[in-house]
């Protein structure tokens, strides 16, 4: 009985730390656009990263 | 169709490309060519003015950066966005960037060394058309705001329902004795915040359906939610077994969960005043003693002096100060034609300055202009529009009205016999009977079929546009600049040969012209080149002529045409004709098909113009469209007008000059058109100007409502068979609860499948 309600608890925290931090990336603006990340993801960025350091080093 | 070779999505042009950012990014992978922006400046000169710049500029005052804001048009794919949020890569002045790709926006930080002319060109120099906006306005901040509290409370509810049934699950397989106990009262109070938080925008419009004495879906929501709670709670405190909280507080999750995605879809299209709308990327130049000052058109005041470039629209109504000035009114009374106006001529607001700079003297703030007027009425009608009223929603609504009746007529006869049954078999059958398939099977039916329209690229914004389309069986045209390019195009000449020498003369008179003729002329005969005239001037309204060898030359419009089906230009030496030259407007290729294609679905078409009837006889003969279909010499008004009496009918037009007829449209369908101003006034919206466009959305719209109407009557079979049950006592609350779900999932897998 006892063990029961100790998980109980556990879940109910668990459900309330989910829903904070759900509210969070709701206010953080997480939401906002669901679509872009997916396109990001598919980026092809090695290319990308060697100009990112040539220009790195050109301004060093 | 084939792929596009980079980013393999699907490509409806004619490159190997879907857009230009896949060809610029395959050049920079395989062929090592790091896209180079080219600089146009002359275009965005204005906002090289840095009091221009500043109104739009939404960093804070004295940062050592500048921030942006863009609406872009032309997104394509994954590839825009990569290359988009890569500007700093290759542009050291830009810091920032950062894409919203469903709402089409680019957020952009650059160093104070650049400046917005710079940018804009260089967005557009990679394929896409930048407008850049103010700050967000408060009305769309409210919006977003109320967005965010809709997402809070799903995620409420979310939690509660799934700890709901955490707790259900234990007590339905049989647990008793002192846990249950706790589990009951825990189901209870976690029940609360989505009673009182989750559900509370249910109360509110419940409320305000009363006070309009409308009895509406929320209330009938409003009663099973709380009859589920009241029952409940009541069997906790007497120790009976009947818990509802894990039904109910799933019920409320799935209709709060549906109703934000409908919501999601009709908040990308805020509204706004039409005519800033429309005006508001137009600076103009206004010369005060000698010095330019840039102005945005509302700041413009009567007597001053403004200079206009090429593309510019007019905002107010100005008197010509230049001597001579082409413009494009088509924006105004749709003819295709440019029309010549000269020094002390007025020029009304809407007018497109064709000639290179003009000067312009203005006599009509904006605000008093007609068009601001027209604008302003068609932004109340929208209000109008708005009431429409659904299949759906008339059969919810009256579904609502006869299960509450039924039900309390119910408890109250058998209330004396049955007692706590009464009142539970009530409930069951509020429970079963809730419109909610309905309620949210037709607004997803609809939420598809808007997707799967944006996907063929063009865009829906009334989501009830599929329901009136399927009750309409007329499609008027507009013709110009829908059916018809507004480019001309040589048909024949007379006699059939010309000579070279001709050719080149009559090239040189045309020379510095901008008209469609001069235009269609230089096509024809670009293996030609004009000879040089000694002179060469503009015959008033008429044409041109100049002096080749002593020879008087002149190319003068005949205007002699009335029963003509083409324009027909004379050419004249020394005063005696010596050659006809005839042109047509070109009809766009897949025109024809698409008219076929709607009589083919027995479908009604008309013609509506504002050219002449000859013209646009023979436009509807290639067509194969009846000539007591065809209406000539329409004005802007005379089409809404027309419009209005036709209706229920589509209109087809551009978003250009047809806002009117637009509006006035049962279903209004816009082929191009300035963005926002369009998108405001037409229910559908095809930016990238496919015709086809028009057959595709009425076979989407067959699929849809057929998808709606066999959803309804599923949900009226289904209610009629389950609310007899209930009040038979065969089916009690947590069964019915258990079912409706049940009915709503048939729905929702039955529109996922017809319209996936």
């Amino acid at each position: 009985m006892n063990l029961i309600l100790f998980m109980v608890s556990v879940a109910g925290l668990l459900s309330l730390l989910f829903l904070v931090a759900y509210v969070w990336s709701v206010s953080a603006g997480q939401m906002d656009d669901l679509e872009t990340p997916a396109h990001r993801i598919l980026k092809n960025d090695s290319k990308i990263k060697v100009l990112q350091d040539n220009k790195g080093r050109s301004n060093e | 169709m084939t792929d596009c070779v980079y980013c393999h999505g699907t490509n409806s042009t004619s490159s190997q490309f879907c857009c230009q950012s896949c060809e610029l990014l395959y050049a920079w992978f395989n062929d090592h060519k790091k896209p180079v922006p080219e600089l146009n400046l002359s275009k965005w000169s204005h906002y090289q003015n840095s009091e221009i710049e500043a109104q739009f500029n939404l960093a804070e005052v004295a940062s050592n950066f500048k921030r942006f804001k863009f609406h872009i048009e032309g997104l394509q794919c994954s590839s825009c966005v990569h290359l988009l949020e890569d500007l700093p890569v290759f542009e050291e002045k830009i810091l920032k960037s950062k894409i919203n790709f469903s709402k089409s926006l680019l957020e952009i930080e650059i160093s104070n060394e650049m400046n917005l002319a710079e940018l804009s060109s260089i967005i557009e120099s990679l394929g896409y058309k930048p407008t850049v906006f103010k700050e967000i306005s408060e009305y769309e901040d409210a919006i977003k705001q109320e967005e965010l509290t809709e997402l809070k409370k799903i995620g409420v509810a979310a939690v509660v329902a799934a700890n709901e049934m955490l707790f259900a699950v234990p007590l339905y397989a049989g647990l008793k004795a002192e846990l249950a106990t706790v589990f009951k009262w825990i189901s209870f109070v976690v029940f609360l915040p989505l009673l009182f938080y989750s559900a509370s925008g249910f109360y509110k419009r419940a409320w305000s359906g009363l006070v309009t004495r409308r009895v509406s879906v929320d209330l009938m929501i409003v009663v099973a939610l709380w009859g589920g709670f009241v029952l409940s709670t009541f069997s906790l405190a007497t120790g009976r077994e009947d818990l509802y909280f894990d039904s109910t507080a799933s019920f409320i999750f799935l209709i709060l969960s549906t109703r934000y995605l409908l919501k999601f879809h009709q908040n990308k299209f805020i509204k706004k005043d039409l005519f800033v709308d429309m005006f508001k990327d137009q600076v103009y130049e206004v010369i005060k003693k000698n010095r330019s000052v840039y102005k945005v058109f509302s700041e413009i005041e009567q007597g001053e002096k403004v200079k206009l470039q090429q593309g510019q629209f007019l905002a107010f109504g100005a008197k010509l100060l230049s001597d001579k000035c082409l413009t494009d009114i088509s924006f105004l009374n749709g003819e295709s034609l440019p029309h010549s106006y000269y020094v002390g001529d007025i020029l009304q607001a809407g007018s497109r300055i064709l000639s290179s700079s003009v000067e312009l003297e203005c006599v009509q703030i904006s605000k008093d202009t007609q068009l601001s007027k027209t604008l302003n009425q068609i932004d109340m009608l929208a209000h109008d529009k708005n009431k429409y009223q659904t299949l759906t929603d008339v059969i919810s609504h009256r579904l609502t009205v006869a299960v509450f009746s039924i039900a309390g007529l119910y408890f109250l006869l058998t209330y004396s016999d049955l007692g706590y049954e009464a009142f539970k078999r009530s409930l069951a059958l509020i429970t079963i009977a809730c419109p909610c398939a309905v309620a949210f099977g037709t607004p997803l039916a609809h939420h598809l079929g808007v997707r799967k329209a944006l996907k063929k690229g063009f865009l829906i914004k009334a989501e009830n546009v599929f329901e009136k389309i399927s009750r309409v069986k007329k499609v008027i045209f507009d013709k110009t600049g829908t059916l018809t390019s507004s480019e001309l195009k040589m048909v024949r000449t007379f006699p059939v040969h010309l000579d070279e020498e001709t050719k080149s003369i009559i090239l040189a008179l045309e020379k510095n012209s901008l008209h469609p003729v001069a235009i269609a002329l230089k096509k024809e005969w670009s293996d030609f080149s004009p000879v040089k005239l000694k002179r060469s001037n503009e015959i008033v309204g008429r044409g041109v002529e100049g002096e080749y060898e002593g020879i008087e030359y002149q190319l003068i419009k005949n205007h002699d045409e009335q029963n003509l089906n083409v324009i027909q230009v004379d050419f004249r030496m020394n005063g005696v004709v010596k050659a006809y030259l005839f042109f047509e407007e070109i009809l766009l290729p897949e025109s024809r098909n698409v008219i076929a294609d709607l009589y083919k679905k027995e479908f009604d078409v008309m013609l509506l113009s504002g050219d002449k009837r000859s013209r646009v006889l023979e436009i509807a003969r290639q067509l194969a469209v009846r000539p007591a279909m065809v209406f000539s010499e329409q004005s802007f008004e005379d089409k809404a007008n027309l419009v209005r009496q036709q209706n229920p009918c589509i209109f087809v037009g551009d978003g250009l000059n047809d806002l009117a007829a637009l509006k006035q449209a049962e279903v209004s369908f816009a082929v191009r058109g300035p963005f926002e101003a369009t998108l405001q006034v037409s229910d559908i919206y095809a930016p990238q100007k496919k015709l086809s466009a028009v057959v595709e959305i009425i076979q989407l719209a067959e699929k849809v409502q057929s998808t709606v109407n066999r959803n309804l009557l599923f949900a009226i079979f289904y209610n009629a068979v389950g609310g007899v049950l209930a009040l038979m006592g065969f089916i009690n609350p947590l069964v019915a609860a258990i079912l409706m779900p049940i009915s709503s999932l048939v729905i929702t897998l039955h529109t996922v499948w017809r319209l996936k």
